[in-house]
C-alpha cells in the first residue's frame, strides 16, 4: 500500500485525481487537503510515501511551508510538485534535486506514471523529503516568488543566493560571483543551508531566469563538478582597506587597571559595574601577563562581501571615522574580545566590523545574522511587556555575545569576548561608544 | 514518582522561589518555566505582577536561539540569556539536558550582575527538583 497525500486549493481536481488515481492503481491510499492545517493533518495522520503538492500559494494554502513541514512529518516521503508555468513554451525545470515536477493542466495519465516511479522504486525518483538540497529549495522559492536570501555553508566556505520575488538576482560563493556561484553550490553535496527572510540586497550579480540557470545547471556540473576532496578556499576580502594595525603597547585591558588605575577615565560607577559584573578579572590581573594579552586584531571587514558599508561610508567621511573609532575602541580595550560588529537590526547585515586574529573558528557573519534574528524577537517581546528594547547578552559554553540596540536607531553594536573576558568592561565601552556613534549617523 | 513526592517537590520549589526572590531587592517574578509551552510550573510573583507574558517571550527567546544555532551551527547552547528593556530586565537559565529553564524578572533598576550570580549559586538545587 502506497500512502499519498495530495494539497491543492482546487477541490474539484483533488477529488477528481483521488478518484482516478484510486481506480487505476488500488494500492494506492490517498488522502486530500485543501489547506494547510488538512494538509499537515494527513501529513500526521498517516505515514506518508509521496507528498504532491501544488507550488501556489493562495488563501489558506502555503505549499512551500507545507513541504518544509513534511521535512520532519513524512521524512521518507518522496516529493512531486504541481507547478503552473503560463505557457506551453515554457516548462517546469529539470530536476537536480529530489523534487518531480508535473505543470498544470497535466494528464492523469503523466501523474500516474510519476506515481509509478515511485511505486517501482525507480532510479530516477530515489530521494527522499528528508534529503531536501540546495536544488530543490531554490526551485520551490523560486516558484512560490517568495523573497529569501540563501546562505550556504560548506566546509567553512561560505555562499549567499539573493531571491528577489522569485527572480534570483544575486549569488556569491568563495570568491565566485553570478550564475557560476551558483552551478558551483548546487554541486555540493554537503553543507548547511539557512534561510533569511529580512534582507537589503546591494549587489546584482544574475540576470537570467532561474528556470534556464537550472536548466544549464546540470551540463556546467558535467564538467566542472567540484572535487570532493577539494581544499577549502580562504574568502577574500574585498571593499575594504586590508589595513592591520597594531596596538600601542601589548595593551591588555587588565594593565590598563594595573598600572594607572584608571586610564581610561571611567566614572565611579562604571568602575564598580566594571568589578562587580566580572569576578573573573581578579584572576585576569593576576595571570602570568603572556595570558593576559589581548588578541591583536586586523581591521577588516565582517565577511559579508559586496556588503553596505563600503557605499555607505564613501558618503560620510564623518560617519567612516565614527565607526572605524568605535570598533578599534571595543576591539582594543575589552579583555578577551573575539569581534565587534555594528549590524542593522533588520536583518542583521554588518555595517563595521573587526575580529581578533586568533577567532579563525568564529563565524562573525553568521553570528551576527542569528544574533540579529534573536534581536527583532526581543524587540517584540519587550514591546509585548510595555517596555522599549536596549540590550541582549547571551552567554554560551565559549564566549559572552552582547548586544546594545543604540538609541532609537536601526543600528545594534554586537560585541563577543571570551568566556574570561569581562563582560562588564565590555558593557561599559559600549555605552561609551554609542553616543558618537549616533552623532555620526545620518538621522 | 508516586503523586505525594511529586506534590511534595511542587511544594519545594515553590519555597526554594520564594527563598530566593527574597535574596533580590525588585524581583517581580521567579519563575520555572517548559521550554515548549512557554508556561511556568512554578511562580513566585510580587503581587499584582502577571509573569505569564514573559515568561512565554523568554521562552521563545531560547528556542529561536536553539533552532538559529542547529540551522546555522553558530553559538554554542545558551548557558545564559539576558533581556534588557527600559522596565525590567529577564534573566533566563536552561537546565542542561532538560525541557525547563528558569528565570528571575527584575526592574530596569535591578542589578543584573547580582541577579545572574544569585541564579548561579541556586541552580544546582532547583535543577535537584525539577519533576
Amino acid at each position: 500500500m502506497l500512502n499519498i497525500v495530495i494539497v491543492d486549493a482546487e477541490e474539484d481536481l483533488l477529488w477528481a485525481l483521488s478518484k482516478n488515481l484510486v481506480r487505476d492503481l488500488p494500492e494506492l491510499r490517498v488522502k486530500t487537503a485543501s489547506s494547510n492545517t488538512d494538509a499537515i493533518d494527513a501529513l500526521k495522520a498517516m505515514r506518508t510515501d509521496l507528498l504532491i503538492t501544488d507550488i501556489r500559494v493562495s488563501g489558506e494554502l502555503d505549499s512551500f511551508n507545507i513541504i518544509l513541514q513534511a521535512k520532519e512529518l513524512a521524512p521518507t516521503a518522496k516529493l512531486i510538485v504541481m507547478t503552473s508555468f503560463g505557457s506551453e513554451d515554457e516548462a517546469p525545470p529539470p530536476s537536480l534535486g529530489i523534487a518531480r515536477y508535473i505543470n498544470k493542466p497535466f494528464e492523469v495519465q503523466t501523474l500516474r506514471h510519476l506515481i509509478e516511479g515511485v511505486i517501482e522504486e525507480r532510479d530516477d525518483f530515489a530521494g527522499a523529503i528528508s534529503e531536501l538540497g540546495l536544488a530543490d529549495i531554490l526551485s520551490l522559492i523560486c516558484l512560490c516568488k517568495r523573497t529569501i536570501r540563501l546562505h550556504l555553508n560548506h566546509r567553512g566556505r561560505r555562499g549567499r543566493i539573493d531571491v528577489i520575488d522569485g527572480a534570483i538576482v544575486h549569488a556569491e560563493f568563495g570568491p565566485g560571483r553570478g550564475v557560476e556561484a551558483i552551478y558551483t553550490m548546487l554541486g555540493l553535496r554537503q553543507g548547511d543551508i539557512f534561510m533569511q527572510s529580512d534582507f537589503t540586497t546591494v549587489s546584482r550579480s544574475v540576470d537570467r531566469p532561474w528556470t534556464q540557470i537550472m536548466g544549464d545547471a546540470a551540463e556546467w556540473l558535467s564538467t566542472h563538478a567540484p572535487s570532493p576532496d577539494e581544499a577549502e578556499v580562504e574568502i577574500p576580502v574585498e571593499g575594504w582597506e586590508d589595513e592591520s594595525f597594531e596596538l600601542e603597547d601589548s595593551g591588555a585591558a587588565a594593565e590598563y587597571l594595573e598600572e594607572s588605575d584608571n586610564p581610561l577615565g571611567f566614572s565611579a560607577e562604571e568602575l564598580q559595574q566594571i568589578a562587580i559584573e566580572e569576578p573573573a578579572m581578579a584572576a585576569t590581573l593576576n595571570a602570568p601577563r603572556e595570558e593576559t594579552l589581548p588578541r591583536t586584531p586586523m581591521l577588516r571587514p565582517t565577511s559579508s562581501m559586496g556588503f553596505r558599508p563600503a557605499a555607505m561610508m564613501k558618503h560620510s567621511g564623518s560617519l567612516s571615522e565614527a565607526l572605524n573609532t568605535a570598533v578599534r575602541t571595543l576591539a582594543e580595550e575589552v579583555p578577551g574580545f573575539v569581534a565587534v560588529d555594528i549590524i542593522m537590526t533588520e536583518d542583521g547585515s554588518s555595517v563595521a566590523g573587526l575580529k581578533a586574529d586568533d577567532a579563525e573558528d568564529f563565524d562573525q557573519e553568521l553570528t551576527a545574522v542569528h544574533v540579529g534574528e534573536l534581536l527583532r524577537l526581543a524587540e517584540r517581546a519587550s514591546a509585548a511587556m510595555e517596555g522599549e528594547f536596549s540590550a541582549l547578552q547571551l552567554t554560551s559554553r565559549g564566549y559572552h555575545i552582547l548586544a546594545r540596540r543604540m538609541g532609537r536607531s536601526v543600528y545594534a553594536q554586537l560585541v563577543t569576548l571570551r568566556r574570561e573576558g569581562n563582560l562588564g568592561l565590555a558593557t561599559v565601552l559600549m555605552r561609551r561608544v554609542e553616543a558618537p556613534l549616533l552623532a555620526a549617523m545620518p538621522s | 514518582m508516586d503523586k505525594r513526592e511529586q506534590t511534595g517537590r511542587s511544594g519545594e520549589l515553590q519555597g526554594l522561589l520564594s527563598e530566593l526572590s527574597q535574596e533580590l531587592s525588585g524581583c517581580s517574578s521567579c519563575s520555572v518555566v517548559h521550554l515548549e509551552e512557554g508556561a511556568a510550573i512554578a511562580t513566585i510573583s510580587a503581587a499584582a505582577f502577571d509573569a505569564s507574558t514573559a515568561e512565554a517571550y523568554a521562552a521563545e527567546l531560547l528556542r529561536r536561539h536553539q533552532r538559529l544555532r542547529r540551522k546555522l551551527g553558530t553559538v554554542d547552547e545558551a548557558e545564559e540569556l539576558v533581556l534588557q528593556c527600559s522596565n525590567l530586565c529577564i534573566v533566563s537559565r536552561p537546565f542542561e539536558g532538560s525541557e525547563y529553564f528558569w528565570m528571575m524578572l527584575g526592574t530596569a533598576s535591578s542589578n543584573v550582575t547580582l541577579i545572574r550570580a544569585l541564579m548561579r549559586k541556586y541552580h544546582a538545587r532547583l535543577e535537584a527538583l525539577l519533576p
